[in-house]
């Protein structure tokens, strides 16, 4: 039985996060379907369909895995983006974070967020994390069909 | 049926013959025994039958003369004429009715015996109504003749006697007009003797018409009258006396026929009688006339004559009183009869007590004086007896009595001490409220003790006072200070000192020569105590206040009068000698604290509260002086204020100090301010800091861990074994780090969170950890002894913090024990609730126990028990925060105990 999975978008600005990241969802054929940006305007970009973006194909990936320190744009600031635009609210968002600090959970929940992932320190735990966040938002939870990608 | 009709019809005959033979005898019975003679004939006038009277009277028995003709058995004739009646049988043949026989019948017994009769005859007729026979009843009238007789020579003796009676006789008609009369009747009344008046009306002769309309009165109301005197008049006017007795005479049936009655001449008698009368009078109306009750009495004890006063006193009419037993209208009757022997014993009797009696029941006291009298002869006729009313006497000693009582009770009753001596300061009366003050009994001193040779008054110098009370008749008050255990002469129940207020006023007869002393007391040992410690607190009190720099004013709300001590008026730079008032008080204020002070004085007045108030006085020089002011109103029944009073000080210091303690409170909080901005600031650069820790250092350790765990996953089988061994050393120090990074910003984080107190059961909280240290340690022999924790008041979430970090430490260093036993208990300490964790694992040396609760101390090497140094500094920063206090004791090897204080909610 084939299993569809759907696209991740993946914001992250350390490139070694990203690579150990998509090497964590590689382990579980995951990686293929990740578009990964370098921080928050990019990931509006591509979810609004401009800059850069502007000509991919419309429809919105099955989860946003968002860092939350980036430059120009954090990713808490780019969650309440996406919670005020009609288009993007209904969006799973999941915070994939190395801060353990209150207020940016807080923050995150305020902002009405799906889901709060610390990074552990060791690999091991981190893959462990990653995987099981990929295959959650990107395989088995279920969105409304109109706005897939 | 006939049979028995037949034999009941036979019966009835025979019961009829009997009826007829009792009907028979029944009338035979009667004739024999009936009173009168009764002579029964055939209708031929034969004699049938006789009764037994009718034999006596006839002379003939039955049986000589039946058969015979009743003319010669019942022969009669008219006494007068002597003539043979025509027999009444003849005539009751003739006409066969009942007749009478006529009047002065005689009947001529068979002895010639004559006897007047009354008779009756009566024919006797069968059914039919037929004459069968005849029937003649008879009576003797001899007896009757013969008292008629007797009458007739009575009436004729009676009108000779009356004829020359010198009394006038006279009988009347009830309308007045003569029957008879006799002579004297005439010479009496002045007519001529030998004049008949017989027909005519009986004369009036009375002087006055309003005496004979009540002489008449009298003689029909009680048919008689008896000696009754009259002014009467001759035919010929001359004026006589006459005493008439007359009576009323009736017939059989009560009729009245007529007045009888006889006059006697008079008037010599009663012209003597007067003049004695008149004699009698003046004695009589000095009698009358005595207010004392008179009496005298018969010699039998019977009252023969009283006054006026004695029908008043016994409420008892003369005519009643006279004859009866005098001794009755006594209340002791026998006391009475013993008083009036003792006069018939001495003669003379003065003063004898008696009671006499009202027929109301009302008693007058009397004292009787009485003596014999006698008679020309000399001898004894009775008593003659006055009595004295000493009611209002005795009235008066009951008085006096009673008012003594009186007097008594109220000096007996009075609550003031008092006592009474002669005229020689003698003691004679002392009350109950005296004897108890002075603790002397009444026997030990009454006729003993003498006021003026009292030692305690002679000492204290009190003796001219007293003396002055007796010589001079003054009233004297003094004080005198009155020690039992000082007086002389009196056994004594206890002993004391008190203070007496004394009154001693003299009590002086009508010519005002002093008969007697009234002492009185008044123990004012009590007030002269209080007024000595008034006066001490007083000195104490002005000592105090002047002392205190306290001002002190009275305020009388009703009068306004303002009274200031020379302190209070010093506080206002005002002069001593000034008088104060609320205005002037006003003025003396600071001009913008004087409505200030008005409202509070108003509102302590009108709401009765406290005044207490803070305000400026302003000096006639111009200087301001700080003060405070405290007072409290007093308040009448109906809540009415009707003083306030209390004190002034001045608090120039105090104000000053406040001033000083402002300022620097002032600069104070500028300061922390200030550093509370600078605190602020740090503090925010430190959690940015550890911020930029959790975030930025744990990044590049990741990346390290990642590439690690990549270089091992792709390359691992080109590593020598060396390099194997590099690879796992920095896995695991990158794992050691990243430990550390997170506990470090733990301990941060308690430094900075905000604590959420609230009340929660700490033994829920320890047995969630042991429940999760347990999970983590699968492989361990844990013995967990929880003891009973209590509920308490704190930040549930450290708290469970210090738990996770206290009972993993007690795992860890337990773990080189087969079996671990970690005890978890709490006790309480005065105003704590200690709390602490005993483990059996490997303890520490007590000498390093004071850098256990540092950041980064350790007492074991990490290759042995792995750990970053933080946990106990956590614990003992959140025990910090929660007011309490961290320790531990221990010894190596031998275990450890850890312990935690917090306060007792």
């Amino acid at each position: 039985m084939m299993v569809e999975i759907r696209t991740i978008l993946f914001a992250e600005d350390n490139p070694r996060d990203v690579e150990l990241t998509l090497e964590a969802l590689g382990d579980h054929n995951l990686a293929n379907n990740v578009i990964v940006v370098r921080d928050g305007v990019e990931a509006l970009d591509y979810l609004r369909c401009e800059g850069k973006y502007k000509q991919r194909r419309p429809g919105n990936p099955a989860v946003l895995l968002l860092d939350i320190k980036m430059p120009r744009m954090d990713g808490i600031e780019v969650l309440k983006t996406i919670r005020g635009d009609d288009k993007l609210k209904t969006l799973p968002v999941v915070m994939l974070t190395s801060s353990r600090e209150e207020q940016d959970l807080i923050r995150s929940y305020e902002f009405g967020v799906n889901a709060y992932v610390v990074k552990p320190v060791d690999f091991k735990e981190f893959i462990e994390a990653v995987r099981q966040v990929g295959v959650f938002w990107a395989v088995i939870n279920e969105v409304p069909t109109g706005s897939r990608l | 049926m006939k049979v028995m009709k037949k034999s009941k019809t036979s019966e009835s005959q025979s019961e009829t013959e009997i009826a007829l033979k009792e009907s028979e005898q029944r009338y035979r019975t009667t004739m024999m025994s009936v009173g009168d003679g009764v002579i029964a004939t055939d209708t031929e006038g034969r004699v049938e039958m006789m009764n037994p009277i009718a034999e006596e009277l006839t002379g003939w028995k039955q049986e000589e003369a039946h058969g015979k003709s009743l003319e010669k058995i019942f022969h009669i004739i008219n006494e007068e004429t002597r003539q043979t009646v025509e027999n009444p049988l003849r005539r009751v043949m003739r006409e066969g009715t009942v007749v009478g026989l006529a009047n002065h019948s005689v009947l001529i017994a068979k002895d010639g015996t004559e006897r007047p009769i009354a008779n009756s005859g009566a024919p006797i007729r069968n059914e039919k109504d037929d004459i069968t026979g005849m029937v003649l009843v008879f009576r003797d009238q001899a007896k009757e003749r013969m008292a008629q007789r007797a009458l007739q020579e009575s009436e004729l003796k009676f009108r000779e006697t009356v004829k020359n009676l010198d009394e006038g006789y006279y009988s009347c008609k009830m309308d007045g007009v003569l029957l008879d009369h006799n002579q004297a009747f005439n010479r009496i009344l002045g007519f001529d003797i030998a004049k008949d008046l017989k027909g005519e009306k009986l004369p009036d002769f009375w002087q006055n018409p309003d005496d004979r309309k009540v002489y008449l009165q009298e003689l029909m109301t009680r048919g008689f009258i008896r000696n009754y005197l009259i002014n009467a008049k001759t035919n010929g006017g001359e004026k006589i006396v006459v005493m008439a007795n007359s009576h009323l005479v009736k017939d059989e049936k009560g009729e009245l026929m007529r007045i009888e009655g006889t006059y006697t001449d008079f008037t010599d008698r009663k012209r003597a009688e007067e003049q004695l009368l008149e004699a009698l009078l003046y004695a009589r109306n000095l009698i009358e006339a005595s207010l004392d009750p008179l009496v005298t009495i018969s010699s039998e004890g019977k009252i023969m004559d009283v006054n006026k006063a004695t029908e008043e006193v016994t409420g008892v009419g003369r005519g009643k009183l006279i004859g009866s037993d005098f001794s009755d209208y006594f209340t002791e009757p026998e006391k009475a009869q013993a008083g009036y022997r003792k006069v018939l014993a001495d003669r003379l009797v003065i003063d004898y007590p008696l009671t006499l009696r009202h027929t109301s029941g009302k008693t007058t006291d009397v004292l009787y004086n009485a003596t014999v009298y006698r008679n020309e002869k000399g001898k004894i006729q009775g008593v003659f007896a006055a009595a004295r009313d000493i009611t209002e006497r005795k009235r008066a000693e009951e008085a006096l009595r009673n008012s003594e009582a009186f007097l008594n009770n109220i000096i007996d009753q009075s609550p003031v001490p008092m006592w009474i001596s002669d005229d020689k300061g003698i003691l004679i009366r002392i009350n109950k409220a005296c004897c108890s003050i002075l603790k002397i009994t009444e026997q030990d001193v009454i006729g003993k003790y003498n006021v003026i040779e009292d030692n305690i008054v002679q000492e204290q110098g009190l003796l001219s006072d007293v003396r002055r009370v007796f010589d001079n008749g003054e009233t004297v008050r003094f004080e005198i200070r009155y020690n039992t255990s000082k007086l002389e002469g009196f056994s004594l129940e206890s002993e004391a000192e008190i203070i007496l207020d004394t009154t001693i006023f003299p009590i002086k007869d009508y010519k005002g020569k002093v008969t007697n002393a009234v002492i009185q007391h008044m123990d004012i040992t009590d007030r002269k105590r209080a007024e000595e410690a008034l006066k001490i607190s007083k000195e104490r009190l002005v000592f105090a206040t002047e002392g205190a720099k306290l001002g002190i004013w009275n305020w009388d709300t009703v009068t306004g009068e303002l009274i200031w001590s020379d302190k209070c008026k010093e506080l206002f730079g005002i002069p001593h000698d000034e008088t104060m008032s609320y205005p002037r008080f006003s003025d003396a204020l600071h001009p913008d604290d004087r409505d200030r002070t008005d409202r509070a004085v108003n509102d302590a007045l009108e709401n009765h509260k406290d005044y207490d108030i803070e305000y400026r006085s302003l000096w006639p020089d111009g200087s301001i002086h700080w003060l405070e002011a405290k007072g409290r109103g007093f308040y009448d029944a109906t809540g009415k204020a009707v003083r306030l009073e209390g004190i002034v000080l001045d608090i120039a210091e105090s104000k000053r100090t406040e001033e000083e303690i402002r300022k620097l409170n002032a600069e104070l909080e500028d300061r922390v301010a200030k550093r509370t901005t600078q605190l602020e600031a740090s503090n925010k650069e430190l959690e940015a800091f550890s911020y930029s820790v959790s975030h930025d250092l744990r990044a590049p350790l990741r990346h390290v861990s990642g590439y690690v765990e990549l270089l091992n996953k792709h390359f691992q089988s080109d590593l020598p074994e060396k390099g194997q061994h590099y690879l796992n050393s920095i896995a695991d120090s990158v794992r050691i780090m990243g430990m550390l990074i997170d506990d470090l910003l733990q301990f941060s984080k308690t430094g900075r969170m905000e604590m959420h107190q609230s009340d929660f059961d700490m033994n829920e909280v320890v047995k969630e950890v042991i429940e999760s240290l347990s999970k983590d340690n699968p492989d361990r022999k844990i013995d967990w002894v929880l003891g009973k924790l209590a509920s308490v008041n704190g930040d549930e979430a450290m708290l469970r913090v210090v738990w996770t970090n206290l009972l993993s430490n007690a795992v860890k260093f337990t773990c080189t024990r087969k079996q671990a036993r970690i005890e978890i208990g709490v006790r309480k300490e005065n105003k704590e609730l200690v709390f602490f964790v005993r483990d059996n694992g490997v303890g520490f040396d007590m000498q390093y126990a004071q850098k256990l609760f540092g950041v980064f101390q350790r007492l074991h090497p990490t290759e042995e028990f792995e750990g970053t140094g933080i946990g106990l500094a956590n614990v003992h920063r959140i025990i910090l925060r929660q007011g309490g206090r961290t320790w531990a004791e221990a010894e190596l090897d031998k275990g450890a105990v850890f312990y935690f204080s917090i306060p007792n909610k």
